[in-house]
């Protein structure tokens, strides 16, 4: 034990005395502060934007509430020409409301994919691929974005990690024996009562031990920084941790491995540097290949033809064919409805206030017949999009910094799993707001302002510790799997002289 | 002059078994490079030609219908890929690849790779682009990195020079030696994508200019990179140093400096919210004809003027249908919002990319990916002018629908089918590619940029000639 503390003690020494070391120490802090600061501008705008919405959502509301209140004359007509009491008029209701995916304070630290996907999607009465504009997939809820800076990525904190990070490693592990025999002092070292392989393994221990030490006090700063509470969100803190000890894991076992190789220093340099391009660059590339050829999402067109087929000619079908189909999901509503689908009947249905109950009915099957309609070609289209975001799992195996960028992304809410889970939520959603505007508008009666305030409001669940768990195995099979090769490598060279 | 330095550094490097290890690997990935993504393109032009083809088939087979119902019924463009995109894919993943052409709006590109897929997208795409722009100048460091101190450490540094070559002569054919050794590198990739190019359908007139215009660019870069490497091996003390600094600087200009310039440029020169963009369309759209609202006054207004024009009182005594006249004058005003607006977005992303153009004047890596992407058609400029042809033939599409409206029946007739010829006869979206002219057209800041990188770093080279002790 005693040799042991002596060997950190004079690694220690080493390091503090390098100042190549202390220049890449003050590189990493100095790009923590400013992938802080980028983190966090792009997350703001974004939050910005969600809440923009949702006041505006929120005033739309209370502006119709108050209108409701104030004039005490719920039939008042409001300026679409509809009552307040009548069930069209929700959909004016309804006209901002949003469903968001609101980002976590984690965000700014691991922007992940947030920035490509659409974070929020209107939700009313409507189908959900239809919007007042036409036809619609929630794409078009996506932001404006420079397809130029996407292409050159985020400097935040999950890329020091994932990019930069290595790179250190690999400065205080790639001489970590080869100096010893450049200087010339290896037959010294080799007079210690511990094996050689020991001593490597002790050094690279505490260098792993000091990198850790430095990046889990740079997030959990970082993380109060951006507004985030380390106390609040321990389970993530830890899991953070963990990920970034699997990770800094699989470079030092890296260098344990190159070191078992006895090369000069310039060598093993050039071989981790050689990893590092091919995990960093090669192989995530490769997988995105394989990826595109592999899932292409042709049926996207198929969903998007069958959309504007179907809203083509939908609304002069005759009612058997709308009202059926409708009358037999919900048959609660079940009654007699008229067979009025003409042009000159739609004039009448404007006009003759008998017929708008009928005209609100209409519309609002019309919306149901859409959804139901291209439901089968809508799965298929998400089924394929699953499978794709899931196709980069398969090769988790071999793709660590895909594996941990995936991974810290998911902590962070920011992966593609809490991605999927908000689009499940926005579904259900719609369906509870759906189902709830076909009840008041099949009641047949004038709606009250109680019917407004109790309509559904949007929630998303938190992500389950099974998704952001679920990258640990591959990091950790693949961290071990280098330290026993090393190990190996040193166990078939014990009685090589040093 | 002799050139025995530069044959002897060749010499020894196809004598060096790391050389050649590190030559055959980057050979290795250059042909997977051809590979994937040669077979992306043809598999992603495979499927948008043949989605094209039905979709143009089920529009000049549609059901019989209103002209103006056509317009709303409308098609879809699928985005062409440059066939050069397998050379260098640029942003050809983050853009969408389906428009919807239909009546009454301007709709954007939606629906790109990137948004389709998980985290790992960001990492990028495999491509020759990536392996000349990222792996060969990783080359060029580790085959140079001892280029001056292996010589210094060995005591042969000295020994050359007392055979009276100068240490300028020395390090020049050095630079000569790796600059040739990634040239030839360079023949052999431009040469693989000539001959796929020629191989190719579609291939173009002008791709013998734009590969000559990539080995101008690439050739320049490499000569910048041989000549730095080998002036920081002069300055360095050891090789261990030399590595460190090549390395950092590489890291610096490929990988860091590129991302500090987007994301620089984005916070100067803020794009708007989707929502706020959307709504100031919205509310410029209020303020001109719908055609959609009879009712309007500004319908009135036009009707007025219409009866007017005709000398006629009522609309019913008009020789045209109104309403197709109506709904021409709508797109015609919604074009020139959406122009507005969309122009406006176009120019502010021209200004975020300008900062890295400028900033290429810092970092030569900037120009080269600046003018790969221009050479290959894959920049933004090449999105845009995509997007606005698409436009044009929207709105030639549309004109056309609204005025046989116009022409072939009387005002409030809604339902008149248009004669099937309407549409078998309307022509399919063709892209014309823009010339390597336009390509490199106000591209003068980068070009400048790397020519004059390639010239301070000969002038570099000289003075640390100058500079360094022969021992």
């Amino acid at each position: 034990m005693r040799t042991i503390r002596t060997v950190i003690g004079h690694d220690w020494l080493l390091l503090t005395r390098n100042r190549s070391l202390w220049l890449l120490t003050g590189i990493l802090v100095l790009t923590w502060a400013y992938a802080l600061y980028y983190g966090q501008a792009v997350m703001s705008k974004q939050h910005d934007t969600l809440t923009q919405l949702e006041t505006l959502d929120n005033s739309t509301k209370t502006a119709f509430r108050s209108l409701f209140q104030r004039t005490h004359r719920p039939d008042t007509i409001r300026a679409d020409g509809n009552l307040l009491t009548s069930p069209l008029a929700t959909e004016s209701y309804l006209v901002n409301n949003v469903a968001v995916n609101t980002p976590s304070a984690w965000a700014a630290l691991v922007i992940g994919q947030r920035d490509v996907w659409p974070q929020y999607r209107k939700v009313s009465g409507r189908s959900l691929f239809f919007d007042g504009n036409g036809v619609v997939l929630e794409e078009a809820y996506g932001e404006i974005m420079n397809p130029q800076r996407l292409v050159a990525g985020n400097f935040d904190w999950a890329f020091v990690l994932v990019y930069l990070l290595p790179l250190l490693i690999i400065a205080l592990g790639y001489n970590v024996l080869s100096q010893e025999s450049e200087l010339g002092t290896l037959p010294l070292l080799a007079m210690l009562p511990l094996p050689v392989w020991h001593l490597v393994a002790w050094r690279l221990l505490f260098r792993w031990s000091l990198v850790m030490g430095l990046v889990s006090v740079l997030t959990v700063v970082g993380l109060c920084l951006v507004g985030g509470s380390p106390i609040r969100e321990t389970g993530t803190v830890i899991g953070w941790v963990g990920y970034l000890t699997l990770y800094t894991g699989f470079w030092f076992g890296l260098c344990f491995w190159v070191a078992a190789r006895r090369g000069t220093s310039a060598m093993n340099a050039l071989a981790l540097l050689a990893v590092w391009v091919a995990a960093l660059f090669i192989i995530p590339a490769l997988v995105n290949a394989y990826t595109t050829l592999r899932y292409p999402v042709t049926n996207r067109v198929t969903l998007l033809d069958g959309l504007r087929e179907t809203t083509d000619g939908l609304w002069a079908q005759p009612s058997p064919l709308t009202f059926g189909p409708f009358f037999a999901e919900f048959p609660q509503y079940k009654k007699t409805v008229p067979d009025l689908f003409t042009d000159a009947d739609m004039q009448r249905m404007a006009t003759n206030p008998a017929l708008r109950q009928f005209y609100a009915e209409k519309f609002f099957v019309w919306h149901h017949a859409l959804s139901r309609l291209v439901s089968g070609r809508y799965d298929a289209y998400a089924a394929g999009r699953v499978a794709r975001y899931r196709a980069g799992d398969l090769w988790r195996w071999v793709n660590p910094a895909v594996t941990m960028q995936e991974a810290l992304s998911e902590l962070a809410g920011s992966g593609y799993r809490q991605h999927e889970a908000f689009q499940r939520a926005v579904s259900q959603y719609h369906r509870q707001v759906m189902n709830y505007s076909n009840g008041l508008t099949f009641s047949a009666k004038p709606l009250t302002l109680a019917d407004y305030i109790r309509y559904p409001a949007f929630a998303l669940p938190p992500p389950s510790g099974d998704d952001t768990a679920s990258a640990a195995r591959p990091l950790l099979v693949l961290s071990a799997l280098v330290w026993l090769i090393g190990w190996l490598s040193w166990r078939r060279q014990t009685n090589r002289p040093v | 002059m002799t050139t025995a330095i530069f044959q002897k550094e060749l010499r020894g490097l196809s004598r060096d078994r790391r050389a050649l290890g590190l030559a055959g690997l980057v050979g290795g990935l250059l042909l997977t490079a051809f590979v994937v993504s040669y077979s992306q393109w043809v598999v992603r032009e495979r499927e948008r030609a043949s989605l094209q083809q039905t979709m143009y088939h089920k529009w000049t087979h549609q059901a019989a219908k209103n002209a103006h119902g056509a317009a709303h019924y409308g098609t879809f463009v699928f985005t062409p890929r440059p066939l050069l995109s397998f050379f260098d894919p640029g942003i050809v993943s983050y853009v969408g690849s389906i428009i919807r052409v239909t009546a009454h709006t301007q709709n954007e590109a939606l629906y790109s790779e990137a948004g389709d897929s998980g985290p790992g997208a960001r990492f990028g795409d495999f491509s020759a682009a990536l392996v000349l722009q990222l792996l060969i100048p990783l080359l060029l460091i580790f085959l140079g990195f001892d280029a001056v101190t292996s010589e210094k450490a060995g005591g042969t540094f000295g020994l050359l020079l007392t055979q009276g070559v100068s240490i300028r002569t020395v390090l020049w054919q050095k630079a000569g030696a790796y600059s040739a050794v990634a040239g030839l590198i360079l023949l052999s990739v431009l040469g693989t994508t000539g001959m796929i190019v020629v191989l190719s359908p579609d291939a173009g007139s002008d791709w013998p200019l734009r590969l000559l215009g990539l080995g101008v660019v690439y050739g320049a870069y490499y000569g910048v990179l041989a000549v730095v490497t080998v002036g920081v091996s002069a300055l360095s003390r050891n090789a261990g140093t030399s590595l460190l600094t090549l390395l950092g600087l590489w890291l610096l200009a490929s990988v860091g400096l590129p991302k500090l310039a987007a994301n620089v440029g984005t916070v100067l020169y803020p794009l708007p919210a989707k929502q706020t963009f959307m709504a100031a369309i919205d509310h410029d759209f209020e303020q001109g004809i719908n055609g959609h609202d009879p009712g309007s006054e500004r319908n009135k207004r036009f009707v007025s003027q219409l009866l007017q024009q005709y000398k006629v009182d009522t609309v019913a005594k008009l020789p045209v249908n109104a309403d197709g006249l109506l709904m021409q004058a709508d797109e015609d005003y919604r074009a020139a919002v959406t122009r507005h607006h969309f122009g406006a977005v176009y120019d502010q992303i021209q200004r975020q990319n300008g900062v890295s153009q400028w900033l290429s004047w810092v970092d030569p890596f900037l120009s080269v990916r600046e003018l790969s992407m221009r050479l290959s058609g894959t920049d933004y400029a090449h999105q845009v002018e995509l997007e606005e042809q698409v436009q044009t033939y929207k709105m030639k599409l549309v004109r056309r629908l609204n005025t046989y409206m116009a022409t072939h029946s009387r005002t409030g007739d809604w339902t008149t089918p248009a004669e099937r010829a309407l549409f078998t006869q309307t022509p399919d979206f063709r892209y014309r590619a823009p010339s390597v002219g336009w390509s490199l057209a106000d591209g003068g800041l980068v070009v400048g940029s790397l020519l004059g990188w390639l010239g301070l770093s000969m002038a570099w080279l000289g003075w640390v000639a100058k500079r360094i002790s022969p021992l």
